[in-house]
């Protein structure tokens, strides 16, 4: 990806168990298309989501993370998606320090039965990041 | 574990909504073969309409599950080894007795075969029938060959019998010849135990009041219509706008009661939910429109349940307006409708754009055909009658046959659960605990059409994994296993359906080149979800000596466990599989071929780089203790020592007082006319007389501790040589220590909090200046049973509702407190028609079918005086000379505006209940208490009776305020939930508990504080953080909390995660 001659950005996405891997699932069993420049990593819930592999994602060359978790008050483990929106608030403040765009890191919460918001939050964040451009955040680094 | 006890046992539930969801799962994970019968073509009922549900705005219903986490009930009751499905299907005959019935189920015909349909999706593609969808307003459109809903289950397609014109073009396109036009009815005979009845409810029809032009207004809908156009599943994908013209709402109205508390034109009883949708969906609208007005227009707000009272108050503080008045009619002009609402005997009108008709419920339209099929009797409302108002209210006319769910009346959803865990306990009972060693019974197929296969487990193809109930697990691994050099095998399931953009050999080709460490072959297999399948991949694994394995298929949720199972058989660790699922998450949702294979060749790369590094996962088990101590000798407690003993175990039921019954004691009677007494004087003969039963009566709980996976309670006894009465005394009975001795310890698996509440005090500014002729209502109603014993002077008898309740000190609602103020209004009516008999009130509650008695109260003259709820009523002496020393009461009549004097010879306060939760007790079980103290559930919609801490369990008023009958069904609830746990009779531990890298370990404590189940502790010699991991359930908060590596999340450690983020960005 990203070698053509137009910019696809690669996406990191972090889901759910429960919710947001099941609901991408459900995607898939309606057939409904979306963009091929997601990577999905089943974590158990996305409390769980160490900001640290968001750092270390981005810092890699992807150009965005998408974090998925179910719904408040539907976390399988009672407050893990509360834990993970309450991390990424802190990490979106530290990424701008690191000149990393925070726009770039997305938490949704998309249940089981939302098969087509997943497939339109994947459709809006490619749309976003094209938008943004590539992450200069792996130049830099290499730099 | 699956306990064996009810294994070869059947029970049928009628209705695959909430309750029946609920029922079937339980019943099912106890062992019993469950058939789950619906009409329609799809599970859910009516909360799969629902968008959010209150009190929590989540929906939530995933917590129902008796395991713990678990996937929403429709994926589970589909996944479940035990439950057979069958939809668009109906009871239509049964013989036989409780234990032994024969059930006749006619089932529609299947014109898409389910087994055949992978979802593809090419019939819907060349259908010409355009259908409206009803419950979308005609916002959307289908065709007549359509999938139901986005989480339908079971899945796949549909067709619409009454809207298909036959063409056949459907049939043609199908690829795999799913479809078939002639399919006729096919019958299906069912020996079954028992029999649990819970078809739902229908809403009713808004049309009864045609004022209120539901019928030529599109911007006049239903509440389900309302909850439809929010959800983000919707039409408008959750954006609110009106039906009629697209536009947003600015002003909103809800009006309540809609063919509800209407004996002239539908129902006279309440519907007890609309109430409190109306507030959910009015808040939903502030949410969604912050600066819409938001109204509801209403009789009485009920918010009748834990929590609700205070939901209720948060609809105020967003800026939801309530309005206490009835409404006339509705009109509609220019697009804009008018309001005319009564109040202070004026009318008024008022715009609005969006009017919102909270219409009530009826008895489900299938029930009168299926009360005939069961053979059981109905009340004049139409809905099931119960055997008796007593003891086990889930009973119908017909032994074995039990109902919840709102086939017997109205119910929400923490109620609808509540009875189907009650019901679950009864179908248990009927069908025994013991096995017989019979066969499962034969299943009789009618062929009149093509056989059905209510056993069919085997199709995969959309998620309904075989793979369930697979062989035993290798409980640990062997020793060398995860030491020995990696020998990766990638294997691409050859899927018996279509992988959509992705070929498995164009797959399996590319994965060959490329080169990736460790990966010793790359091959093709067929359908891994099939035995044949599996053997070949088990023949691969063994000739090439693989001990990784990376299969490239459909999601690891149908397949994962069913290969897993397999894999163990040729020596494959637990663990050392890894999916990638490129059928799913690739396949189906890439149609171009390129994109498709590079995308499902990183997913392969990244499987392996994660499996290189798994280490095998352990599985531990440990007896669960036999037995169980309820705490608490109320009604709740009785009970579900009773329940629990009829399952077989043995309990101790502790009780503080020195006699048994707890508050109820106090009680004569119930609204509905039942005996207290008498249900208590039964509770007790059952609990006294059961073998099973040791009673310890002024004993209380000292000191609670977690041993060998269960508890160890020590019990004190308060005064030796009391009451220790059990069986018949027989020597051999646990607690042996009990007589004469002052403590006694207890070893249990299950502990069930039954400890009730007390009755609250009343307020200081009720305070009179003679406390002779102010009474509680318990007071009053010792005087009023057996014989009415109330002096004859006294001409005026004033009650005050919510004494003490709804106000800053008490936010919540007591919930009996009106029903039982009207129960002794209408004693005292009868007894003594001369006296009057105000209630001053700020609204009315009574739940359900209970409103006849207020309708009753009010014919017989009582009078109900309203009052704003910030004008509470006062208590003076005297003030308007109305005879010596005299009572008045002063209160401001809302529906006059002005303060009256009420002359009153006696005062009644209505108190409420006040939790009495023992603080100690909770934290020595590890168990919640909120700031009123009642225990806090798991899940106050979907788990009422649960606590997060596993073999903890609670009923009665120590969960929250309720009637007898509420406390009683709870109890049973309870008892189902302990009895099927202790029943497994051990405890294994989750796959993905959390572990202790030792030497990283600084001992801070931060897993300690994040874990949301107190698994982790610090051992304080060692400091080092340990985890009990048969309270771990996996889910990994403490490795991402970890500061030092040391906590790790087995199967997802993050060297896994970063190694596979590493490929995926290289």
């Amino acid at each position: 990806m990203g070698s053509g001659e137009e910019f696809e950005p690669k996406i990191v996405a972090f889901l759910c168990n429960w919710c947001t891997y099941t609901g991408a699932d459900l995607a898939g069993v309606s057939r409904i298309q979306y963009p091929p420049n997601v990577r999905p990593i089943r974590v158990m819930c996305s409390g769980s989501v160490d900001p640290m592999y968001i750092l270390k994602a981005l810092l890699d060359g992807a150009d965005g993370v998408l974090v998925g978790g179910c719904h408040p008050g539907d976390c399988h483990y009672v407050s893990g998606n509360y834990k993970a929106r309450r991390r990424l608030a802190v990490l979106s403040a530290i990424l701008d320090e690191f000149g990393i765009d925070s726009r770039r890191v997305w938490f949704r919460f998309i249940s089981a039965s939302e098969g087509a918001l997943f497939a339109k939050t994947v459709r809006d964040m490619r749309d976003a990041l094209k938008a943004l451009g590539p992450n200069p955040a792996r130049a830099l680094w290499i730099a | 574990m699956v306990p064996e006890a009810y294994l070869k046992r059947s029970v049928l539930v009628a209705g695959g909504g909430v309750a029946g969801m609920h029922a079937s799962l339980i019943l099912a994970d106890a062992g019993v073969q469950v058939y789950l019968v619906d009409s329609s073509p799809t599970v859910g009922g009516l909360w799969s309409l629902l968008d959010k549900t209150f009190p929590t705005h989540s929906c939530g219903v995933c917590h129902m599950s008796p395991r713990n986490p678990a996937y929403c009930p429709v994926i589970e009751i589909e996944r479940h080894p035990r439950i057979t499905l069958m939809v668009n299907s109906s009871v239509t005959e049964v013989s036989g007795d409780i234990g032994d019935f024969r059930v006749r189920v006619t089932t529609r015909p299947e014109f898409v075969r389910r087994y055949l349909c992978d979802g593809c999706g090419e019939c819907e593609k060349v259908c010409p029938v355009e259908v409206s969808v009803p419950s979308y307003l005609g916002l959307s459109d289908r065709r007549a060959i359509y999938r139901p809903g986005h989480r339908a289950v079971p899945g796949g397609f549909v067709l619409d019998e009454a809207a298909c014109t036959r063409c056949g073009k459907c049939a043609e396109a199908c690829p795999r010849g799913a479809i078939d036009l002639l399919a006729e009815d096919t019958r299906t005979d069912l020996d079954v135990g028992a029999i649990i009845v819970c078809p739902g409810m229908t809403m009713c029809d808004p049309r009864v009041r045609p004022e209120y032009s539901y019928d030529p207004s599109k911007n006049v809908i239903t509440g389900l219509e309302f909850e439809r156009i929010v959800s983000a599943s919707g039409p408008t994908g959750g954006r609110l706008l009106r039906p009629g013209d697209g536009a947003r709402p600015g002003r909103i109205a809800f009006i309540q009661c809609v063919g509800s508390r209407d004996r002239s034109r539908a129902n006279p009883y309440c519907s007890s939910v609309c109430c409190m949708y109306a507030i959910k969906e009015a808040i939903i609208a502030k949410t969604l429109v912050p600066d819409a007005r938001v109204k509801v227009f209403y009789m009485d707000v009920r918010a009748l349940g834990k929590g609700y009272e205070e939901y209720y108050a948060r609809a105020k503080s967003l800026g939801v307006e309530f309005e206490n008045c009835r409404v006339s009619g509705i009109e509609e002009r220019d697009g804009a409708l008018e309001v005319c609402a009564e109040s202070d005997g004026t009318v008024r009108r008022e715009g609005f754009d969006l009017v919102v008709l909270s219409n009530g419920l009826t008895p489900s339209r299938d029930l009168g055909a299926l009360s005939a099929a069961l053979g059981v009797e109905r009340d004049e409302f139409g809905f099931i009658r119960l055997l008796s108002q007593g003891r086990s209210r889930v009973k119908t006319s017909r032994p074995g046959i039990y109902v919840c769910g709102g086939a017997s009346g109205p119910q929400d959803i923490p109620t609808a659960i509540m009875w189907s865990g009650a019901c679950a306990l009864q179908a248990l009972r009927a069908v025994g605990p013991e096995a017989d060693g019979d066969e499962w019974p034969a299943l009789q197929v009618d062929t009149e059409g093509p056989a059905t296969q209510p056993h069919q487990h085997e199709n995969v193809a959309l998620g309904s994994s075989a793979a369930l109930s697979g062989p035993a697990l290798t409980l640990a691994p062997t020793p060398a296993a995860g030491q020995e050099e990696p020998r990766i095998g990638v294997f691409v399931c050859r899927c018996e359906s279509s992988m959509g953009g992705l070929d498995p050999g164009n797959l399996a080709g590319a994965v060959s080149a490329k080169t990736m460490d460790d990966v010793v072959i790359v091959g093709e297999v067929p359908a891994m979800c099939r035995r044949e399948g599996l053997e070949a991949l088990a023949r691969e694994v063994a000739s090439h000596n693989i001990n990784r394995v990376v299969a490239a298929a459909c999601s690891p949720r149908n397949v994962q466990s069913f290969i897993e199972a397999g894999l163990s058989e040729v020596g494959v660790a637990r663990g050392m599989l890894e999916i990638a699922n490129v059928r799913e998450q690739c396949g189906w949702v890439h149609d171009d071929p390129v994109e498709a294979t590079r995308k499902a060749c990183d997913l392969v790369a990244m499987a392996v780089a994660g499996v290189r590094l798994a280490r095998p996962l352990a599985e531990h088990a440990r007896a669960i203790p036999a037995g169980a101590v309820v705490i608490g000798g109320g009604p709740a407690g009785m009970q579900a020592a009773a329940s629990l003993a009829d399952l077989g175990h043995d309990v101790h039921l502790v009780e503080k007082g020195s006699v048994l019954g707890g508050r109820a004691r106090l009680l004569a009677r119930t609204l509905d006319g039942t005996d207290v007494h008498e249900v208590l004087e039964k509770l007790e003969e059952r609990v006294r007389q059961d073998s099973h039963i040791t009673i310890h009566t002024s004993s209380r709980v000292a000191s609670v501790s977690r041993k060998d996976g269960g508890f160890r309670l020590s019990i004190v006894r308060d005064h030796s040589g009391a009451d220790h009465s059990g069986a018949d005394g027989s020597p051999g009975d646990p607690g042996p220590a009990c007589c004469g001795g002052e403590r006694v310890e207890i070893d249990c698996g299950a502990v069930v909090v039954a400890t009730g509440g007390v009755e609250a005090s009343s307020p200081a500014y009720l305070a009179s200046p003679d406390g002779v002729r102010i009474l509680t209502q318990t007071e009053l109603e010792a005087r009023l049973w057996p014989s009415c014993d109330i002096p004859g002077g006294v001409q005026s008898v004033v009650m005050i509702q919510c004494a003490g309740s709804r106000d800053e000190a008490r936010p919540y609602c007591s919930q009996v407190c009106c029903s039982h103020a009207i129960k002794n209004a209408i004693r005292l009516k009868a007894e003594r028609p001369d006296i009057e008999v105000y209630v001053l009130h700020h609204d009315i509650r009574v739940p359900g079918l209970s409103e006849v008695f207020y309708e009753r109260a009010r014919e017989m003259g009582v009078v109900f005086v309203r009052h704003p709820e910030s004008a509470r009523p006062r208590v003076v002496q005297d003030a308007h000379n109305l005879g010596g020393g005299r009572l008045a009461v002063e209160v401001r009549d809302e529906v006059l505006g002005e303060t009256i004097i009420v002359p009153a010879d006696l005062v009644v306060l209505s108190t409420g209940t006040e939790g009495a939760a023992d603080r100690e007790l909770a934290m020595a079980l590890g168990v919640p208490v909120d700031n009123h103290g009642f225990f806090t559930e798991a899940n106050a919609k979907v788990q009422p009776v649960d606590f997060l801490a596993p073999g903890v369990y609670v009923c009665g008023l120590a969960r929250a305020p309720g009637f007898l009958t509420d406390a009683l069904i709870s109890a049973q609830a309870a008892a189902a939930r302990a009895g099927v746990y202790l029943a497994a009779k051990e405890a294994r531990t989750t796959a993905n508990v959390s572990y202790v890298r030792a030497r990283r370990c600084a001992g801070c404590g931060v897993c300690v504080d994040v874990c949301p189940y107190g698994a982790r502790s610090i051992d304080e010699e060692a400091r080092l953080a340990v985890v009990d991991e048969y309270l771990c359930r996996g889910c990994g908060a403490c490795q991402a909390a970890c500061p030092s590596g040391a906590a790790s999340h087995a199967g997802f450690e993050s060297e896994r995660i970063t190694s596979a983020l590493d490929v995926a960005l290289g």
